[in-house]
């Protein structure tokens, strides 16, 4: 419930219903629907007609099929096995920042691109879960409030799905060090079919757009860093930004993993799109800029 | 002190932080401003950054520069520059001359100013000669020092007289040689001028001043029939232009002309409407009270009555008709009933024409003429009819003569001018108006002679037809005068009444009665003549103080304004003088040159402190650097963005400091003001109020019946009464109570009509009145009685017995009962549908009831205090707490309505919510 959530975290659950109503709309245009596994099942998808075998009772008979013919045919549905889909929302204090109010915070942003997939994927009939309580998605609002209570900190060890299929979305700003990330990588288990990293940033992070003496501060930190002349650092910053994020694909390409990079000034959707293909199997990203 | 052209330094020393500057420089600019805070999330990558360039950490050199200057300006500031410093101090001896009288008034301000910077910047004893007021000063000038002096000279205020400069001459006799001399002059020649500028060059070294600006007088006024054409004169140095101002008797403006050009004379229109309430003729602009001409017999209006009985049918033909219309717009005219207009106390009545009139009105009448009153009659059919009277000027004949056949057409009917003496002098007769008839005199037999009263004086006759018919007779009688109008005041006898001259004449007529006091130059009085009104040298219009001296009547025609007499209104013996301060030959001439006398035409450059401004736009770049500092720091950067994880922004001590130091320095003088604002002990608001019956041993009882009550309010509840209250509800104001409570006595006695209308006001106005009919020891029908004729007069409601689940139940305490003294008292409130039906809120604004309350609650207050405990022991509360709760049920009920009627909601609420606790989270 959204009394147990602290501080900040709090505040972005107020704002619960906005990004329900924005996951919605990008669900929507996701249209993945059920995707098949191709093999006769339980699934409800009819799959193929074939011959009732001895030994089968007469109640798996399509009667309305055999009529046409002399024998008996047995309808066939389409197997579908529920993949897993593990999502990880970081909400710590540096994803709720944004430098215009124009702009979402970069946690509001991560929890409609996380929230729209994990309706998808739900819809196709895959078992979503929040890292890392494990808690399985049910109702939206819910699932909501337990990816913003889970994405205060990162632990996969004890409740990765295992005997499953699982695919591990990860939605963050990515600023922690690169040797923590890999770390975190590399911990996985080796059940997970592919680990998507979404990197949420604010386009000003990446722009340092300051300008003269000026004490940074990050969220949730103490010690600022003061910098005499901004502009002139600005190049330096930039080509440092770089390098982090470069670095941090690389780890990600060591464990399969891939990433797609997305600015909050841009729309939601394309970047959900892209994430979708990509946990579907069917896209790679590359990490872009801008 | 140090001195550069004219600019002195008295604390040179304070110069020396001027040194320090450069130090001070070096401090600031290596102190560098504090650095923006921005939130930024990849600050961590940032501290990895190689070789970030930094800033110079150095105060930008404008801002160095600009707290720089602050700090030069405020060490100036203490350094105590002056402009103008007294570099050579003066030893000699300091006399200040200063004319004060109202020649200097409109300067007044720079005059005095002037002179008392100079008398302050002596260094020397200080004199000074005032030319006006010192005139009745005996003995040698005070010795003061410079501070004193400039204090008597601010404090001074120029007399309404003209300097006496002889009598100053005089004054200066006596003094040492060698003094400095300073004359404050109003630059006009008076009488002796030339004498005491001689005397004045023989004491010393003398500098004239004259005054920037000098007085306009008004010398003489003359009414016209357009308003006033006035004599102006100006002082030298006076505009030319002058604003005129007519005033009432308060002082007030009702009129102004537009600029009017000095010394022509000029002519002051004013709207006849106005003419009478004038008092006097100002000079706006240069006020002085030369510049006031007092006016006379205009200070009041006549307060006129017409006796006619009923509106006319026909009012074009009706005398009272063009009586009421030609007089209204100049007397407050009254229309009525002899017998009501008698009693009114009128100035002067009208009696259009009118017979044989009842013997009761004729002597009311008379005895009205005798006791000073006017009456003005106009003549007719009726009044040749009557048989001659008292109150006719002289006997007429019976029937009117025919001035005037439709086959006329000569001058016959015509108004002959008004003769010197007559009150109509000077009024223009008209050509058209013409008289058709008019009443005669009878011829003077010895027969008619003996008809007017004993006491009768002369026939005077105001008016007469060119042909010397008399048109207009009067006759004195006792104290006050007959006039008789010989003709119609409608248009039956003249067709004066459409002429003007009706009106004007009737006007003269009335300003007889609007002055009892007659000018003095044409009488001379007997007694002498107080002071009623008097100018002061402003020329505004001043109470009469005890020491003015009265003018004694045969100098009233030679006096001049003096200190002792100043110029106003006097009256006394019936006689009246007007003493204006500015005689009809007053000529302001201006002063000559003397010899060896130094004019200095603008004010002499004085010590001037520039330590006040400095210091302040000091503080003020101060306050500004203040500004800039933040603004630097980022805090006016607009609004930011969540602010996460940041450190709380630090006090900035500095600030602090310098906020508290300006604080302390601007704000310093409002401590002392701060602390007697909250002396003042809150008072209570609310009272329990009483009605006195007058039984002084039920009143006490009552008294003591709520105090107890009060107590108990005081104890148990939020209200907290002040100290009881008996009231009259004839005199006192009731609106003061929200409850009243009335003990009715023993024997049923008729409240007084004015106490029930007092009482009905109230309750209809949302007071509650309890009234308690102490019925329980009575038979019912007396208590029916005696509560029947207490409220006779008084609109009650309908009453009912208080029914259930009513808010007096239940608006402090839960009740079932309502008892009193007696158990099985008994409480009568408004019926529901009618307390529904009333403005006031569902509150019965009557509350009647038997029990003898008062009784009870003052036997409570005795007892013991323990009162709520008595529930405890089993036996429940006694009679008197039962009774004190009612008391206080009734009192909050009144005082809160039926607020506690939304209680019957209560138990669904307490249900529902017993509910929602059951349910499991």
């Amino acid at each position: 419930m959204p009394a147990r959530l602290a501080g900040d975290a709090q505040a972005l659950a107020n704002s619960l219903p906005a990004l329900l109503m924005d996951a919605r709309k990008t669900a929507a245009s996701l249209m993945l629907g059920a995707h098949g596994r191709r093999r006769a099942g339980t699934g409800e998808a009819f799959w193929q007609h074939r011959e009732l075998l001895d030994g089968e009772t007469l109640r798996q008979v399509d009667w309305r099929r055999s009529a046409r013919s002399d024998r008996l045919f047995v309808r066939e549905m389409e197997r579908e096995s529920p993949a897993s889909l593990q999502i990880w929302v970081d909400t710590r204090p540096s994803m709720l920042w944004r430098n215009q109010t124009s702009r979402p915070t970069k946690a509001e942003r991560a929890l409609v691109v996380a929230l729209a997939l994990a309706m998808a994927a739900k819809a196709g009939g895959e078992r979503v879960s929040a890292l890392p309580s494990g808690q399985i998605m049910g109702q939206e609002e819910t699932f909501l409030e337990a990816l913003i209570a889970c994405g205060s900190q990162f632990d996969t060890r004890s409740s990765i799905d295992r005997g499953r299929q699982t695919q591990i979305l990860i939605v963050s700003d990515g600023l922690e060090p690169v040797e923590v990330w890999a770390e975190r990588l590399r911990r996985l288990p080796s059940e997970a079919q592919s680990v998507a990293f979404i990197l949420i940033r604010d386009p000003d992070e990446e722009a340092f757009p300051f300008e003269g003496r000026i004490s940074f501060t990050a969220p949730g930190s103490d010690t600022p860093v003061i910098i005499g002349q901004a502009g002139a650092a600005r190049d330096e910053y930039q080509r440092t930004y770089r390098l982090h994020f470069q670095a941090l694909r690389a780890a990600l390409a060591s464990s399969w993993g891939s990433l797609i990079s997305h600015a909050t000034d841009q729309p939601a959707l394309p970047v959900t799109l892209q994430a979708a293909a990509l946990l579907d199997g069917r896209g790679v990203s590359e990490f872009k800029e801008g | 002190m140090l001195t550069f052209g004219p600019l002195g330094i008295t604390t040179p020393l304070a110069l020396l932080a001027l040194a320090a500057l450069p130090l001070i420089w070096l401090i600031i600019r290596a102190l560098p401003p504090a650095p923006r805070e921005q939130i930024f999330p990849p600050a961590a990558l940032l501290a990895n950054l190689p070789n970030t360039e930094e800033t110079p950490k150095k105060t930008p050199p404008w801002l160095a520069w600009f707290r720089m200057i602050a700090l030069g300006l405020l060490a100036l500031g203490f350094s105590g520059p002056v402009l103008n410093p007294v570099t050579t101090p003066d030893a000699r001896p300091l006399l200040i001359v200063v004319d004060d009288g109202w020649t200097s008034a409109p300067s007044w301000r720079v005059v005095t100013d002037e002179a008392a910077q100079a008398a302050r910047a002596a260094t020397g004893p200080v004199r000074v000669l005032w030319t006006a007021s010192g005139s009745s000063q005996t003995g040698p000038l005070e010795v003061l020092n410079p501070n004193q002096a400039a204090a008597r000279i601010l404090a001074a205020q120029p007399k309404p007289i003209l300097p006496d400069l002889a009598a100053a001459t005089s004054a200066l006799s006596g003094l040492p040689k060698g003094q400095r001399i300073l004359w404050f002059s109003d630059g006009v020649s008076h009488m002796g001028s030339q004498e005491f500028a001689t005397k004045l060059t023989q004491l010393g070294a003398v500098r004239l001043r004259s005054v920037p600006q000098g007085a306009v007088a008004i010398t003489r006024a003359a009414a016209t029939s357009e308003g006033y054409s006035l004599s102006l004169m100006r002082a030298p140095a006076t505009n030319r232009m002058q604003r005129l101002e007519a005033i009432n008797n308060r002082g007030q403006r009702l009129r102004e002309t537009t600029q009017a050009v000095v010394p022509t004379g000029v002519s002051f229109a004013l709207e006849s409407v106005i003419m009478r309430d004038v008092a006097a003729l100002r000079v706006a602009d240069a006020r002085s009270a030369g510049g006031v001409f007092l006016l006379d017999a205009f200070d009041r209006r006549v307060r006129t009555g017409l006796i006619a009985e009923r509106q006319d049918d026909q009012p074009l033909l009706s005398d009272a008709h063009y009586l009421e219309e030609a007089l209204k717009p100049f007397t407050d005219l009254t229309r009525a009933n002899l017998t009501r207009l008698i009693e009114a106390g009128l100035d002067a009545l009208i009696l259009p024409d009118a017979g044989e009139l009842a013997p009761q009105d004729r002597d009311a009448l008379e005895r009205f003429v005798r006791g000073g009153g006017l009456l003005i009659r106009t003549a007719g059919p009726k009044v040749i009819a009557a048989a001659p009277n008292s109150l006719i000027p002289a006997p007429l004949l019976p029937e009117p003569r025919t001035v005037r056949g439709s086959m006329t057409w000569d001058n016959a009917g015509k108004v002959g001018p008004f003769e010197r003496t007559s009150p109509f002098a000077g009024l223009a007769t008209p050509d058209d108006a013409r008289v058709t008839r008019v009443a005669v005199l009878a011829p003077e037999t010895g027969e008619a002679a003996a008809a007017p009263a004993r006491d009768a004086q002369e026939l005077q006759i105001w008016a007469r037809l060119s042909d010397g018919t008399p048109l207009v007779t009067a006759r004195g009688l006792g104290k006050g005068k007959v006039v008789l109008f010989h003709t119609t005041a409608g248009p039956a006898w003249s067709d004066v009444a459409f002429s003007g001259l009706q009106v004007a004449m009737l006007r003269r007529v009335l300003a007889q009665a609007a002055s009892s006091a007659i000018p003095a130059n044409f009488v001379v009085g007997t007694a002498p003549l107080k002071p009623v009104l008097v100018l002061d040298g402003f020329g505004a219009f001043r109470a009469a103080e005890p020491t003015i001296r009265p003018i004694r009547p045969e100098e009233v025609q030679t006096l001049r304004p003096n200190i002792d007499q100043p110029p106003g209104i006097y009256e006394g013996g019936g006689v009246r003088w007007i003493l204006q301060a500015a005689s009809p030959n007053l000529r302001l001439d201006p002063l000559p040159a003397f010899a060896n006398v130094e004019r200095v035409d603008v004010a002499e450059k004085q010590p001037q402190s520039l330590a006040a401004p400095f210091l302040g736009v000091g503080m003020t770049f101060f306050l500004v650097d203040m500004l800039i500092s933040l603004m630097l720091a980022g805090k006016f950067a607009g609004v930011k963005v969540p602010r996460l994880g940041q450190a709380k922004p630090k006090p900035n001590a500095t600030l602090v400091t310098i906020m508290l130091i300006g604080a302390l320095v601007f704000g310093g003088g409002h401590e002392a003001t701060a602390q007697t604002a909250r002396s003042k002990p809150k008072q209570s608001d609310l009272s329990l109020a009483f009605i006195k019956t007058g039984d002084g041993a039920l009143d006490a009882q009552t008294q003591r019946g709520l105090e107890g009550l009060s107590r108990a309010l005081r104890d148990r509840t939020s209200v907290e009464p002040g100290a009881v209250i008996g009231i009259d509800p004839a005199r006192d104001d009731l609106a003061l109570y929200p409850i009243l409570f009335w003990t009715l006595g023993e024997a049923a006695t008729e409240t007084r009509p004015e106490v029930a209308s007092a009482l009905d006001r109230y309750m209809k106005n949302g007071g509650v009145l309890f009234v308690d009919s102490r019925g329980g020891g009575r038979t019912p029908a007396m208590a029916r009685q005696i509560t029947r004729a207490a409220l006779r007069g008084i609109e009650a409601p309908p009453l009912a017995p208080v029914p259930n689940g009513h808010v007096l139940t239940k608006a402090f305490y839960i009740l079932q009962r309502f008892p009193g003294r007696y158990p099985d008292a008994k409480l009568w409130v408004e019926t529901d549908a009618s307390a529904a039906a009333s403005a006031n809120d569902g509150v019965s604004p009557l509350i009647l009831g038997d029990g003898d309350w008062t009784s009870a609650w003052a036997k409570a207050s005795n007892g013991s205090t323990n009162a709520l405990m008595q529930g405890f022991d089993g036996t429940g509360p006694s009679t008197n707490e039962l009774a004190i709760r009612v008391g206080i049920n009734v009192v909050l009920y009144a005082l809160t309505g039926n607020y506690k009627a939304d209680q019957v909601h209560a138990p669904a609420l307490l249900e529902r919510l017993g509910r929602r606790q059951a349910q499991p989270r």
